[in-house]
């Protein structure tokens, strides 16, 4: 398979984003590719062409001349984790690419931040995993469970275990919080009952409970459009956990809320994700968050993965590479 | 016909003076446009229009005598028609001259084009992204000194005459002794009404209003439901949820194309004259007038909540009643009353061709020329019409 992920950057400088699986090129679904020193010399755009055309070759060159070892990893040790994403591709109609190839894994119980500049894909991915955009191509596993194309009802079912939340909230404005919060439940309440508002007496108290856990439980009655901006997000949260979700993904959750909100709702986003063991991948653009709240960061540049890591490992450099070069002068830290 | 001025326009004869030389002929636009179908479709159309009539203009052609005098009898096709009956004999190569000017229209389009000059259909016609691609490449110039925005005002100017030719506009019949005789004794007896019949004209008018109010009560669940499968944000997604829109989109459109009036004249041959015809008639138009609506205000819906509503696992109808439902029901129950209100102001006039209600009654006492009867009906149409436009206003007004 031609691996998409390798190019140049704009400064002619060739840099090759497989590298950065554990320092080591990876292919098809992480389980083969070259595994180089920390310091590996920079690819020349020659040898980084070289290996989009022959791969097999391409590895062994590689290991030579940066004196690294090919490496075939076996696929079951990949499956064990909660969430594998497995070359994703994303095309829309114009010719769009707005995933290329995108691998990564998600463990149970995980922080992880994606980071990247406006249009890298980031909201791209996060709604392929829920199926609100179905991926054009590549693999996503649960649990080693193939749910790249889910049936229908499969798909409905997915969205109930992945929540979403969102930068704009996406509440129902003319609904009370409450059933806003209700509307998490949806995905196991037949149609005509929820439409009827028949929701039991037990999925009310639970409701509750979550309004309660996000500290709003005395807004309950109030029109979810006379809240403030961090108030509905975290109605919006607790209508994500209504849904007993086991992953949550959240698009930009805080850009839309002034820097003191942001932490507050950002804390609750780390409360359900340590206390209910929640997984969260989370979509964030200010480096200070990501610095607070990540696990585990990955970088996306133009649809494709340029940094997976820990996110004490971005500095200037890294963030160039992520950001691009123009941005150098902004101060991180 | 190739107006291509010089070898430029052709097709793959590489980047066209790469050194930014431009000329006055070649013009700064040095981008060839794409000629697509839909574009060269409208222009034809457009230049074949301006075309036949600068045709009919110089040759004298009328509409009265466009039996005669355009071509002479020699000509290829009509000679092989003659022998026919009298009329359509010089239709036919009216048709051929249209559709020769329309081949030619199409033509000088994509010349045009290939010149690198935008028509009207190349600009009404161009794909988004292609816009945006093309609009970086150079300052914009003023609309009307494009060569699309010359070819639309030159199209309006032509039609603006032609109508006025056409629907023989005249001042002097208007200031004309005679007629203006005839409507002051009209307008007279019209302002004198003879109120001994207020009461059946009162009567007339409820069964009119109600006629109405039936008519739009029984079309709003129609058009409630039938307003979700026309919208093409909710029914583009799979193959046939397209075609049902398409399907239902050109049964609506035709429905609502078809006045009122001609229905009603269709529904009282088929279930009798009477109110009953009227309603159904008012009913019809209604249900497709209001999908319409309905459908237009789905589509313009913030797509957010129903990201949010999908995210949690909800099927399509508790997608369609959670995030949809609450975005569009106050627009719609305001259109609903707007309805209602045209609608008894319809139904006056579909009592005209025996739909029932006080239309009828109009049509009865204007038959007999009794001017001062229909003064005294028409004060009450006026009257009820300005009430029902007040009440509508304050209630749309309340519900904002
Ligand atoms: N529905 C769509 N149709 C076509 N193109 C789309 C669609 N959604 C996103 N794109 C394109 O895909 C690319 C990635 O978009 P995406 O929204 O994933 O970026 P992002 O990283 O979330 O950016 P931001 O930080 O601004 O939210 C963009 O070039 C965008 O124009
Ligand atoms: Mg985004």
């Amino acid at each position: 398979m031609i691996c998409p992920t390798i190019r140049g950057n704009e400064t002619g400088q060739p840099f090759c984003p497989l590298m950065t699986h554990d320092q080591g090129g990876c292919h098809d679904g992480n389980r083969a590719g070259v595994r180089l020193r920390r310091d590996f010399p920079p690819l020349s755009r020659r040898r980084v062409h070289l290996i989009a055309l022959n791969l097999p070759r391409a590895l062994s060159t590689m290991a030579k001349n940066c004196r690294g070892v090919v490496f075939r990893r076996k696929a079951h040790t990949l499956t064990a984790k909660q969430l594998s994403i497995r070359n994703l591709a994303k095309r829309f109609s114009g010719d769009i690419h707005a995933l290329r190839s995108v691998s990564f894994d998600v463990e149970k119980g995980e922080f992880l931040v994606i980071i990247g500049l406006s249009g890298s894909g980031k909201s791209t991915l996060l709604r392929c995993i829920n199926h609100l955009h179905e991926p054009t191509g590549g693999q996503i596993l649960l649990h080693g469970q193939d749910i790249t194309r889910p049936r229908t009802a499969e798909r409905r079912q997915l969205r109930s275990r992945v929540a979403m939340i969102f930068q704009q909230f996406n509440l129902i404005g003319r609904h009370t919080v409450l059933s806003n919060v209700l509307m998490g439940a949806l995905g196991r309440t037949g149609t005509l009952k929820s439409i009827l508002g028949l929701f039991s007496a037990q999925e009310r108290k639970r409701a509750l409970e979550y309004l309660d856990l996000v500290g709003i439980a005395d807004k309950a009655n109030i029109r979810a459009d006379r809240l403030s901006g961090g108030q509905q997000q975290r109605v919006a949260i607790a209508r994500a956990l209504m849904q007993k979700p086991e992953i949550l993904l959240a698009d930009e959750p805080v850009s839309s809320l002034d820097p003191a909100t942001c932490h507050v709702v950002m804390d609750y986003l780390k409360k359900i994700n340590r206390e209910l063991d929640i997984t969260i991948l989370c979509n964030l653009h200010f480096l200070d968050l990501v610095r607070r709240y990540a696990r585990r960061v990955v970088a996306l540049r133009e649809g494709i993965l340029v940094f997976e890591g820990d996110p004490k490992e971005i500095d200037q450099e890294w963030f160039r590479r992520i950001y691009g070069e123009e941005t150098q002068d902004v101060h991180i830290e | 016909m190739s107006s291509r001025p010089g070898s430029r326009g052709r097709r793959g004869s590489g980047r066209p003076n790469q050194h930014g030389k431009s000329s006055f002929f070649t013009g700064t636009r040095e981008r060839i446009r794409p000629v697509t179908i839909k574009q060269t479709i409208f222009d034809a159309i457009c230049f074949g229009y301006l075309l036949t009539i600068a045709l009919a203009v110089i040759t004298g052609v009328t509409e009265d005598d466009v039996e005669a005098r355009l071509l002479p009898e020699s000509w290829v096709v009509s000679s092989f028609l003659t022998a026919k009956e009298e009329a359509p004999k010089n239709q036919l190569p009216y048709a051929f001259v249209v559709l020769a000017l329309t081949a030619l229209g199409a033509s000088l389009s994509i010349g045009i084009n290939r010149a690198g000059f935008q028509t009207l259909g190349g600009f009404l016609f161009e794909s988004p992204d292609k816009k945006a691609r093309l609009d970086t490449e150079g300052p914009a110039k003023t609309w009307w000194k494009t060569t699309w925005g010359i070819q639309t005002i030159i199209t309006f100017l032509v039609t603006f005459a032609a109508a006025i030719v056409v629907t023989e506009f005249s001042l002097y019949e208007i200031f004309s002794s005679d007629g203006f005789e005839g409507a002051r004794r009209v307008f007279s007896s019209l302002a004198t009404p003879n109120f001994a019949i207020l009461p059946m004209a009162v009567l007339a008018i409820l069964e009119t209003i109600f006629m109405a109010f039936l008519a739009t009560v029984l079309a709003v669940p129609a058009a409630f439901i039938l307003s979700f499968f026309c919208a093409k944000n909710l029914m583009g997604q799979t193959k046939i949820g397209f075609a049902v829109y398409t399907f239902l989109r050109a049964l609506l459109n035709i429905t609502r194309s078809i006045e009122p009036l001609i229905w009603a004249i269709i529904f009282s041959v088929w279930v009798g004259i009477g109110p009953f015809a009227g309603m159904l008639a008012l009913m019809l138009h209604t249900v497709a007038s209001l999908a319409k609506l309905y459908s237009e205000l789905v589509e313009s819906i913030d797509d957010g909540p129903v990201d949010g509503i999908l995210a949690t696992g909800a099927g399509p109808l508790q997608v369609v009643w959670f995030a949809v439902v609450p975005q569009v029901i106050l627009p719609y129950i305001s259109f609903t009353i707007y309805r209602w209100d045209i609608n008894v102001r319809m139904s006056t006039i579909i009592g005209l061709v025996g739909g029932g209600g006080i239309g009828t009654l109009i049509m009865q006492f204007q038959g007999q020329a009794r001017w001062h009867e229909v003064g005294t009906l028409a004060l009450v149409i006026v009257l009820t019409v300005w009430a029902m436009d007040v009440a509508s206003a304050y209630i749309r007004e309340a519900i904002k």
